[in-house]
């Protein structure tokens, strides 16, 4: 069980917590999470890790988000890592502005939307996305295609609205 | 074949459909150019996104150590029209080359430890000999209560049959939940049956039962299993140095019941679940060597069908582009709207306002639509409003126009054939058709 668990957290870690950073916008939230869903697996090993561990990990997160909530806290979507060493301020402010922008189109999405994206992203099929989703796999082509298009058209609304503020 | 849907093209893209679908799709996307249209707007969509989503990269995750579209491909999920995320901007000190080909260990973040709150160990998951022994155990717990509680009812019958000739002694121990001789008879059979090591392992706190073999058990899987570089630095050495286990000890009494087992025992089980524990290893692997055997499989799948769409739309556009090489530039056909020259479409409360009362409509024939159109209907209109039109088509296609405009006063008439009044409004009817389907229209309006 413990050799499992190891395999499962080295194979899983890394696309699991891109994929809760992509979602939350928070890197400490997003390992949090992702500790959490491993200490899951410990309790109720998984027969199919793969959408188990996403499905589960995205469970959290929706949690987290309403009691955030109740708590008046805000998603930290403009947040800078600034407490991380940066390879130079201009480089970090593109970058963090590029990724703040994207994070703020993904939050315009729906739950359903966002979620297809980011399992997508991290190589999911369309049968594996239907099964973490619980989701027809007919469905998946459409939430993916109604997914992209929102996402680029938030996304090139925002730019268009810094280029007129700018 | 009705036109393709958005999420049909994109499934396409993304390589999800099977050979006799994507056969048919490809002949419909041969002789559709407003679905070749959308293909290409689908790709273009699927390949922004991607890029966008790719684009949120921190830390040990930036493009450069574990790119996204890598990890997709390995993944089993790739897009083959879909160009790779752009690799984010070179920092001004970059670390060195060893360290960025780490993905656990890019210099400002320590490996990823996976912190259990629960010993997994405690957890004697696999071990058969132990659910065994625990199986027994509550067997010979279950025979020897239903011993003692034999014994016990047998020796209250016998008691209890004089006493039943005697009324008032059976009313007077009926009363009673159990008389001082069956106490002492119950209490002998418990220690009894303490002394045979039958039940006295229960009465032993499970946490106690539980902590004792744990220090002592030698590294569970894997310590003794090969890992590979990464691993070392990652969960094991943390699952494996967490003695503490008492909370999920004392959640399983059953289990700690049945780790306390003979002495006699202790060595041939130990062998037995060395093997066991061998057996289990061999197809822990085994299994891990299918699944993955069984993954790279389905990805070399779906990458040879999403080559053969790529291949197919590539040859769409390609043989497209022909086609519109050879044919001659023909301009595409002017539509109803441009025909009718209306510059702005609206409704029948809009049309009866700006003619201040009715509008005039061609008795048995349906109105495509109405709109506002520039210029004057005839002599003595008022050109500061605009013409109202209603457009009508007949069943060959043609426009037909039926102009209405307020009358500048009440002394002005239409000069034209084609032009005449009906209260304050001129109305002319003209269009695509002959003069004398006109004239017999013009009886029809009202």
């Amino acid at each position: 069980m413990t050799a499992d668990l190891a395999q499962l957290f080295e194979q899983y870690y890394t696309p699991l917590v891109r994929m809760l950073y992509r979602r939350t916008g928070d890197r400490d939230r997003a390992e949090d999470l992702a500790q959490e869903t491993f200490a899951r697996a410990v309790s109720a090993p998984p027969n199919n890790p793969r959408p188990w561990l996403f499905a589960v990990a995205l469970n959290l997160v929706r949690e987290d988000g309403r009691r955030s909530v109740t708590r008046g806290r805000r998603l930290e979507l403009l947040r800078s890592e600034t407490d991380r060493p940066s390879p130079g301020p201009d480089v970090e402010f593109e970058r963090n502005e590029d990724s703040a922008r994207v994070r703020a189109a993904l939050a315009t999405l729906n739950d359903r939307d966002r979620e297809a994206l980011l399992l997508k992203a991290e190589g999911f099929d369309y049968e594996e996305i239907a099964a973490t989703l619980g989701l027809a796999k007919g469905a998946i082509g459409t939430t993916l295609a109604r997914a992209r298009r929102r996402l680029v058209e938030a996304y090139r609304a925002q730019e268009r609205g810094t280029n007129v503020a700018s | 074949m009705s036109h393709l849907d958005e999420g049909t093209l994109h499934a396409l893209l993304d390589g999800e459909l099977g050979s006799t679908e994507l056969m048919e799709i490809e002949a419909h996307l041969g002789s559709c150019a407003a679905c070749g249209s959308r293909l290409r707007d689908a790709r273009e969509f699927l390949a922004e996104a991607d890029r966008l989503v790719n684009s949120v990269q921190f830390g040990r995750f930036t493009g450069a150590t574990v790119p996204p579209a890598a990890s997709a491909q390995t993944m089993g999920g790739s897009r083959a029209a879909v160009p790779p995320p752009p690799p984010p901007p070179p920092p001004p000190q970059p670390p060195p080359a060893s360290r960025r080909e780490e993905p656990y260990h890019a210099p400002e973040d320590e490996a990823p430890v996976l912190l259990i709150p629960d010993n997994p160990d405690a957890r004697p998951a696999g071990r058969a000999w132990l659910r065994g022994l625990a199986v027994a155990a509550t067997l010979a717990v279950a025979v020897g209560m239903g011993y003692v509680a034999t014994t016990i009812r047998k020796d209250v019958a016998s008691e209890a049959a004089p006493a039943l000739a005697n009324p008032a002694l059976a009313n007077r121990q009926s009363d009673a939940v159990a008389s001082p001789a069956e106490l002492q008879r119950f209490d002998s059979g418990l220690k009894s049956m303490a002394e045979g090591d039958t039940i006295a392992p229960s009465t032993t706190p499970p946490a106690a039962a539980k902590e004792a073999p744990t220090p002592g058990k030698p590294a569970p899987k894997p310590a003794a299993k090969a890992a590979p570089p990464r691993v070392a630095t990652v969960p094991p050495r943390q699952l494996a140095a967490k003695p503490e286990a008492t909370d999920e000890a004392a959640d399983k009494p059953a289990k700690s019941a049945g780790e306390t087992k003979p002495e006699s025992t202790g060595t041939a089980a130990s062998d037995t679940t060395d093997a066991q524990e061998e057996a289990a290893t061999a197809a822990a692997e085994r299994d891990a060597v299918r699944l993955q055997a069984s993954r790279a499989l389905s990805q070399l799948d779906r990458e040879r069908r999403i080559s053969r769409a790529a291949a197919a739309t590539a040859r769409l556009d390609q043989a497209q582009a022909e086609l519109r090489a050879r044919e001659p530039a023909t301009p595409a056909p002017p539509t109803l709207e441009q025909r009718s020259q209306v510059y702005l479409r609206i409704g029948l409360d809009e049309a009866s306002r700006q003619l201040g009362g009715p509008v005039h409509v061609i008795e048995g024939m349906s109105p495509v639509f109405m709109g506002l159109a520039p210029g004057r209907v005839a002599a003595g209109a008022d050109t500061t409003r605009p013409v109202v039109r209603v457009v009508y088509q007949d069943s060959q296609g043609r426009m037909i126009a039926l102009d209405q405009q307020r009358r500048s006063g009440p002394g002005g008439s239409p000069a034209s054939g084609s032009a005449w009044s009906i209260g304050d409004v001129t109305v002319g009817l003209r269009g695509e058709v002959p003069a004398e389907t006109l004239r017999l229209l013009r009886n029809r309006v009202r």
